[in-house]
């Protein structure tokens, strides 16, 4: 019997308490006064078991199994939102006999009921520990199969393409008509540009997960301070602690559309009278080599100096925005056609202080972080399937490879099988009988 | 009743049926030194081919070899009694290279029962076993239907698909074995009684024609190959002469007429109710299925040198033999044709092959082995695989030892027995190259470093094929020593290199490093490097070996990988009640087939991924409580 808050405490206006196990209805019966009927919403009140003392006014609903996500019997408690009302409710629950469930012990209790699959399982797993809107999304669409089914499609094309080559093999004197390697190779194209899309997908899906990591970078008194404050404002992110990022005080959470972002401040070193201007390019240096993108800040009333150079030559091989600071006061001794001329990279004027520029800006940032894609496609944001993809496409790859250098046909079948087995391992799905229904469907077989 | 302990005779082992599985168990029971009595409804027809001439062809060649390679008998009575023998897939990887003989039926039988009669310690009887008998927990002899009860420690059960066979020919229905045999009646309710499970498949075959009816001018001729290879590991050719078989097509009226008389179809018209294999569809099933097609191949093949009786593939069929006739008559070549013998569906018993271990023994009675198409398979070759195992295994526990289980990667005999015992199957299981995730490591020129140590160590390699063995593997260690001879710019062998089509080497290099370029074969290598070529096997296996050797390396590391969970141990008296989370058909599963390691248990259909999850978490709940 196991018992949790099953909303993030203290956020939004009610909380959602969830009880599971063969006794859920029992130990709920004791704390809520409703009626619980399967599959009916009703009102009550949520007392504490001890002296019946009323805690909250709560709706309720009972899920006989196994019609409920953990496939046992499952109670939910509907209470007011915030911290404590959510707790005592849950408290009661225990005192009525429930322990409080592990994180993400519900999700198991799903996966090894057979409710939901791996791929789905750990797409909860990435929605419990999803820090914002857009990975929130990710995660969800993965849920709700769309992961699965682009595999499908991969899958059922790589099927195919194994069963005619087995087929061949296996009866060389049958009337199976021989795979044309035009065909094979048509097909395994076609096969790693989704693998391809899907891993491309997967970089994305780590910076939903993890959020972009942006360094703000730039000599000092170019801006970089205020830059970060203006960046931060309304966007400063609700949620500060993200997981996977070491965080100090260098480092600043916000949301861009939905899409989180650290933004690594290196205008938190100060610049003392005992720091050399060389050291501030060292330090700015270092905020590079880990960033996602990077935001060089000039000085238009200055101009472009050595050190500003050297740090736009440092940067060359990632993302760059260069923002041109201080246009307001129209010195304009930055020619944005020579920043454009000498490096490859988007260029933008702003204004901190007079608020220019800003929102292109912000533009900019979105369309390098992400690619301005929409966030309506899949992402894979599980390291386990990113790897299992990989394999799949090296897999194919190779089969390609082979194909071509006209090695026998069936070494390529090896490699799409296991590309196959690969895939699998991400939806739980095995290879062989599947191959040999497909040959016994399409190939006319036998003595 | 009286008779009924008549003890006739006592033996360690006794083997039901002499099929191509019996043949081969009473062969390595009575090798290995047991006392052995095998039975044979008709001693005139043991090792009889009832349905195809012909032995071999991809995965059916690797089991043959495999056979021999532990010191069976089906490949080398193979060798003494083709009529065509035939290389398949030399355009495709060295690993489903399979050889295919066409056979003369009565040459194989006389052979193989030669065999069988000069062996010692193994005696051989017509008679019809009825009973297999028990103390409750294991075996202790037999009965026939005659009344005689012979004393023994093990049963190994072959055969075939005579228990409470059927006979289908059109609208005509007879208990009967294959080829006018006599069934075995009786001894399906006796394994009933013992507790076992039996299902009912459906299998078939074509009509017989005679030569002198049809013309053959009219049809395409298919010969054997040149130089024929063997299937044995023991040479025994002698330069037989081959003859051709002979391809010819049905039409759209051959289609015609079988679509105006499906309604006589057994198969369609329910009276068959057996499950037939996919692979050897009959031809009313393959014009049905497969509509848009005009034409199927017809082979006609010959059953022996000295009969005139032709098989003809591609035609198997159970409907009436007036259709029959007919529908042969509308084919090219075959206007005239008279039928020798119809064609005919048989359904049988077989007992589900869940209820086996991995060493063929029935798991809950000691000393029953199961073996060949009483197993749910298919195919001459299938049953040979597991006759000798279950031979060998009976031969093993009357000894007191450990039972032999081949892997997935040593053997394709260990596929097929891992697949018949952990997933069953739902139709007459036949090998395929396909079936076998390590095939690389399979293959057939391999199957004696593969396995004839094994046989060595049981006790079934004699001297002569030892010998014979360690003089290849000698050779083999020879050429690759002669293979590491440098090769140096400008050399006499570099300067020929170009001869090859092959370019010189630009640094030292070796005949190992020129033999890996695809360009490159070791015989044309031989010519100008002066290369060993005496031994055809050896040189080809050591060729493969090197050309491929990224690949096979690439599957012996998977292996390593999967043999982590085949190491993996369930204790055989695991309450999967007390695992809490498994699915109902998981549990289900696990209970009934009691897979003994956790590698086993994810190959077993209907027990998913989570519910290994919830196994493995169970095993190491269990593990933390003993330790």
């Amino acid at each position: 019997m196991i018992a949790a808050v099953s909303t993030p405490l203290g956020r939004g206006g009610i909380a959602l308490v969830r009880v599971s196990g063969a006794a859920a209805l029992n130990v709920a019966r004791r704390v809520f006064t409703g009626r619980l009927e399967d599959h009916r919403v009703s009102y009550g009140k949520v007392i504490d078991p001890r002296d019946r003392e009323v805690i909250d006014e709560a709706l309720a609903w009972y899920m006989k199994a196994p019609k409920s996500y953990t496939k046992q019997d499952v109670v939910e408690i509907s209470c007011h939102g915030g911290a404590v009302a959510a707790k005592r409710c849950l408290k009661a629950l225990v005192l009525a006999g429930a322990r409080i469930a592990e994180p993400g012990e519900f999700t198991r209790r799903a996966f090894l009921s057979g409710r939901i699959d791996l791929a789905q399982a750990e797409a909860v797993a990435d929605i419990i520990a999803a820090e914002s809107e857009a990975s929130m999304k990710a995660a969800v669409y993965q849920l709700e199969g769309l992961l699965s089914r682009q595999l499908g499609k991969v899958r059922e094309s790589l099927l195919e393409v194994l069963a005619h080559v087995e087929a061949v093999v296996d009866f060389p004197e049958d009337e199976v008509e021989d795979l044309r390697e035009e065909d094979l190779e048509h097909k395994l194209r076609e096969t790693l540009g989704i693998l391809d899309r899907l891993l491309e997908s997967s970089s994305r899906g780590r910076i939903l997960r993890e959020g972009i990591k942006v360094a703000i970078v730039g000599m000092p008194n170019v801006g970089k301070s205020s830059l970060l404050n203006a960046m931060l404002g309304t966007n400063r992110a609700i949620v500060t602690d993200v997981p996977g990022t070491t965080r100090d005080t260098l480092e600043e959470c916000m949301e861009l559309e939905g899409v989180p972002m650290v933004l690594v401040d290196t205008a938190g070193i100060r610049d003392t009278d005992d720091l050399v201007e060389s050291l501030g390019v060292q330090r700015s240096m270092q905020a590079l080599s880990t960033a996602d993108v990077v935001i060089v800040v000039v000085d238009d009333s200055v101009g472009l100096t050595d050190q500003d150079r050297a740090i736009l030559s440092a940067t060359l091989r990632r993302p760059v925005i260069v923002a041109v600071n201080k246009v307001d006061r129209g010195l304009g001794k930055v020619s944005v056609e020579e920043l454009k001329a000498a490096y490859p990279f988007p260029v933008v004027r702003i204004s901190v202080t007079e608020e220019i520029g800003l929102d292109r800006l912000r533009e900019v940032l979105l369309e390098l972080a992400v690619g301005g894609a929409g966030f309506e496609s899949v992402y894979v944001t599980n390291a386990r399937h990113i790897e299992a993809l990989k394999v799949a496409k090296e897999s194919i790859t190779e089969a390609l490879e082979e194909v071509e250098r006209g090695v026998p046909l069936d070494f390529a079948g090896m490699n799409v099988r296991r590309a196959i087995v690969h895939l699998g391992q991400i939806t739980g799905e095995t290879v062989d009988a599947d191959v040999l229904d497909r040959i016994f469907e399409r190939f006319c077989i036998g003595k | 009743m009286g008779a009924i302990n008549w003890v006739a005779g006592e033996y360690d082992i006794v083997v039901v049926g002499l099929g191509h599985s019996g043949c081969e168990a009473a062969l390595a029971a009575a090798r290995m030194g047991a006392k052995t009595l095998a039975f044979s409804v008709n001693l005139d027809n043991i090792a009889m081919m009832p349905c195809n001439p012909s032995v071999g062809g991809p995965a059916k060649a690797h089991l043959v070899r495999e056979v021999d390679a532990l010191g069976g008998q089906i490949g080398i009575c193979t060798d003494q009694s083709y009529l065509q023998m035939r290389m398949l897939n030399t355009g495709k990887g060295p690993a489903v290279w399979a050889l295919r003989a066409q056979c003369d039926k009565r040459e194989y039988y006389r052979n193989m029962r030669q065999v069988l009669e000069s062996q010692p310690g193994l005696d051989l009887k017509q008679g019809l076993i009825t009973e297999v008998v028990t103390d409750g927990r294991s075996v202790t002899g037999v009965k026939t239907a005659t009344g005689m009860y012979y004393t023994c420690r093990a049963v190994v059960l072959t055969t075939g698909v005579y228990l409470n066979a059927r006979v289908i020919v059109g609208e005509h229905s007879v208990a009967s074995g294959p080829n006018g045999q006599m069934p075995a009646t009786g001894l399906s309710d006796c394994l009933r009684a013992l507790g076992l499970q039996l299902g009912r498949f459906k299998t078939g075959t074509p009509p017989r024609v005679s030569r002198k009816s049809v013309d053959l001018s009219q049809m395409e001729p298919q010969y054997g190959e040149d130089t024929p290879h063997g299937f044995s590991f023991i040479p025994s050719r002698h330069g037989r002469p081959q003859m051709p078989c002979f391809l010819t097509y049905t039409n759209p009226k051959t289609h015609e007429i079988i679509r105006a008389n499906l309604h006589r179809a057994p198969l369609f018209s329910g009276v068959i109710e057996g499950v037939g294999p996919r692979y050897c569809p009959s031809i009313e099933d393959k014009v049905v299925r497969f509509a848009e097609k005009t034409a199927h191949q017809v082979f006609l093949e010959p059953e022996g040198r000295d009969t005139a009786e032709m098989y003809v593939l591609g035609l198997s069929t159970s409907l009436p033999e007036d259709v029959q006739v007919e529908m042969l008559r509308s084919i090219k070549g075959m206007e005239r044709v008279q039928i020798l013998r119809p064609g005919y569906a048989i359904e049988y018993d077989y007992v589900i092959p869940t209820q086996m271990r991995h060493s063929l023994e029935c798991k809950t009675i000691r000393g029953l082995y199961c073996a060949g198409q009483i197993n749910g398979t298919s195919g001459y070759e299938e049953a040979a695989a597991q006759g000798i195992i279950a031979g060998i295994n009976a031969a093993l526990s009357v000894r007191g030892k450990e039972p032999l289980v081949l892997g997935r990667d040593e053997a394709y005999i260990g596929v097929l027995i891992d697949d018949l015992v952990l997933k069953g199957t739902k139709e007459p299981y036949r090998m395929l190259t396909s079936r076998a995730e390590y095939r690389l490591l399979l293959r057939q020129g391999s199957a004696d470093r593969r396995l004839t140590p094994i046989g060595r160590a049981v006790g079934l390699v004699g001297d002569e094929r030892w010998s014979l063995f360690q003089k290849k593997q000698e050779r083999m260690e020879q050429i690759r020593r002669a293979l590491s001879a440098p090769v140096v710019p400008g050399s006499e062998i570099d300067e020929r290199l170009e001869e090859m089509g092959t370019p010189r080497v630009k640094t030292q290099s070796t005949l190992l490093g020129i033999l890996k370029r695809p360009e490159v074969s070791y015989s044309r290598l031989a010519v100008i490097a002066g290369l060993d070529i005496s031994d055809k096997e050896a040189y080809t296996e050591v060729e493969t070996e090197v050309k491929y050797e990224g690949y096979i390396t690439k599957q012996m590391e998977e292996v390593e990988r999967v043999r982590k969970l085949e190491a993996r141990r369930i204790p055989q008296d695991l309450d999967y009640a007390m695992i809490h989370g498994l699915s109902t058909e998981g549990r289900e599963k696990l209970s009934r087939i009691r897979p003994e390691t956790v590698g086993q248990a994810m190959r077993i259909s209907g027990v998913s991924s989570a519910d290994i999850s919830v196994l493995l978490v169970g095993l190491h709940r269990l593990g933390g409580r003993r330790a």
